[in-house]
């Protein structure tokens, strides 16, 4: 029985493609991470120059918060395309 | 008459729009378990979205993101930076807990893991952790009703009094509609805060000082610009260091679709649809987090040294020469902001408390099986939850918020769990147990032993890794669950 049980890590899907789909998210969303904490985001800690109006700072979270937004709602879409 | 008549008029208007809001779907519902805890597995994209939206935006948001950001500077982007992708994990979970629940009749998460763990003692621990860990939330909530009403009313209304009028409805909505009472009144009281939180972000810099951009401008020419330099102060006033910061922000994203009154919002979802779609949708009402620390922002040269921190919303309101009217509805939008996530709370915690607590005593389980008494046992619990929050936010003097720190480490281990249920096979309940276990002492070690710290790295981080070493060393030493059972999880 044991044998039967594989010892690694099973990512199910039925469509090799939404598998991999799903990695590549999976792997830019790493990175949006990435860059709302060491070692990126200290390149954009300065409050200066404002964009917007608003400092670096901030204005770079509300950037990253939009970039993941988008690249979830990507895959959302092709997800839905693919199942209809 | 007095102004603070005419505000109190407004936040009553707005419990009894909440309770009727809260009450009318509950006639709707079955009158089974499944009716009261997962709203017959019926809720759509709409309430989902302001479900999950509301019961995490909290007092603590709405009362302490402004503090934050009035006395933290850029720290308080902290919130934004964890959500933008914590709810992720929640896109893969959810649809495959949203399946398993329909198909077995799962309400709760620990339910699952139990099932696929094969492990009782696990459900009741989760069951301990989640109460344990959702009465500080509470009673946090509680507190901030309280102080809002008591403020408004220049002390008129004391705090156990305001904390228990606005308790006292969600207890009546929560009690008699169980989840879909949450649903639609935090949908109600979602909307509502948006609109508050937008327009003062906007309202407050533009009478203050002529706009967002001229606020920053002169902040940045102040004293505050090292404050707004990432990643900000901490609560002592000196800069945060990178480690402190980084490590926060990733338990947090670990840690935030774990919430147990978040994820059992799987097992009501209509669809797998419904449910990805609410994870995409949801950084808009992350945006709205980006006012709410606006207003902070906006107090910090015009009212400087005000303390505690988190009273500056109030502060402000109360020193500005706003219409009343406005003030009024400032008022409204806090308490929805607590009860929204209260009512969610109270619900997980009495749902949890016995489906996976109470039904694990033998004596118990017989009884409710005698007879339709479950709902009526989850009931009783929304009441005693109720009731203990309250003794501790009128009452009691146990330091809440250091209870309310340690918890977010404490969520965050149940994340390897989770994962490892629909991802690893090879898991087995031995490794689940022991690395739960492992990963709550040492998140409290550290907790409350930071000098044995050995980098300055939030205490849910060294949790983390012992319980993800325990969760694997354990299972791979020991013999796995039996092929049937981890099949319906996992695909191999």
């Amino acid at each position: 029985m044991n044998k039967e049980i594989p010892n690694g890590l099973v990512f199910s899907s039925n469509s090799t493609k939404r598998k991999k789909r799903a990695l590549t998210l999976v792997a830019v969303l790493f990175v949006l991470q990435i860059c709302l904490i060491w070692p990126i985001y200290p390149m954009f800690a300065s409050p200066t120059p404002q964009i917007l109006g608003f400092p670096l700072s901030i204005i770079w979270v509300v950037f990253i918060l939009v970039l993941a937004f988008t690249s979830v709602l990507v895959f959302f879409r092709k997800d839905i395309k693919e199942e209809s | 008459m007095e102004d603070w008549i005419i505000i109190l008029g407004i936040c009553g208007i707005y419990l009894l729009i909440t309770l009727a809001m809260g009450i009318i779907p509950g006639l709707k519902v079955s009158h089974s378990t499944t009716g009261y805890v997962a709203g017959d597995r019926s809720m759509n994209v709409f309430i989902l979205y302001f479900v999950l939206g509301a019961s995490i935006f909290s007092s603590f948001a709405f009362l302490g993101g402004p503090g934050w950001a009035y006395s933290r500077g850029a720290a308080a982007l902290y919130i934004i930076a964890y959500g933008a992708i914590g709810m992720v994990p929640f896109y893969f979970f959810g649809p495959k807990a949203r399946a398993l629940g329909a198909k077995y009749g799962f309400v709760t998460q620990a339910e699952l893991l139990q099932d696929r763990f094969n492990s009782k003692l696990l459900s009741a621990l989760l069951a301990v952790l989640t109460v344990v860990v959702l009465i500080p939330y509470l009673t946090l909530q509680m507190k901030g009703a309280g102080l809002v009403l008591n403020t408004i009313s220049d002390g008129v209304i004391p705090n156990w009094m305001g904390a228990g009028i606005a308790y006292f409805v969600v207890l009546i909505y929560v009690f008699y509609s169980g989840v879909m009472g949450v649903g639609w009144t935090n949908t109600f009281q979602g909307i509502f805060m948006l609109v508050i939180a937008w327009f003062l972000g906007i309202y407050l810099p533009e009478k203050m000082y002529g706009g967002i951009g001229p606020m920053f401008d002169e902040l940045i020419n102040s004293e505050f610009k090292q404050a707004l330099t990432a990643p900000g102060l901490t609560s002592s006033g000196t800069p945060w260091d990178w480690w402190g910061f980084s490590s926060a922000v990733l338990v947090s994203a670990i840690g935030f679709s774990m919430w147990p009154h978040f994820f059992m919002k799987a097992f009501a979802a209509k669809s797998d649809r419904t449910i990805k779609l609410t994870v995409v949708l949801y950084p808009t009402f992350q945006v709205f987090l980006i006012p709410i620390l606006l207003i902070g922002f906006s107090a910090v040269l015009a009212f400087p040294g005000v303390t505690p921190a988190d009273s500056i919303l109030p502060h402000v309101l109360l020193q500005m020469d706003l219409p009343v009217i406005l003030i009024g509805l400032v008022c409204a939008g806090t308490l929805a902001a607590s009860m929204s996530s209260g009512d969610a709370i109270v619900h997980a915690a009495a749902s949890v408390g016995v489906r996976d607590g109470l039904t694990k005593i033998p004596a118990i389980d017989t009884w409710l099986k005698s007879g339709d008494h479950e709902r009526f046992l989850i009931r009783i619990a929304v009441v005693v939850i109720s009731l203990i929050a309250y003794y501790f936010a009128v009452f009691s003097e146990t330091d809440i918020v250091s209870l309310l720190l340690g918890a977010y480490g404490g969520i965050a281990q149940m994340f390897p769990l989770v994962f490892a249920m629909f991802y690893w096979p090879r898991a087995n309940g031995k490794g689940a147990l022991t690395g739960l276990i492992g990963g709550i002492l040492v998140t409290l070690f550290f907790l409350y032993n930071p000098e044995f710290k050995p980098l300055p790295m939030h205490e849910g981080i060294y949790g983390l890794i012992v319980n993800i070493g325990l969760l694997i060393g354990v299972s791979l030493a020991t013999k796995p669950e039996e092929v049937e059972r981890v099949k319906r999880y996992t695909e191999f």
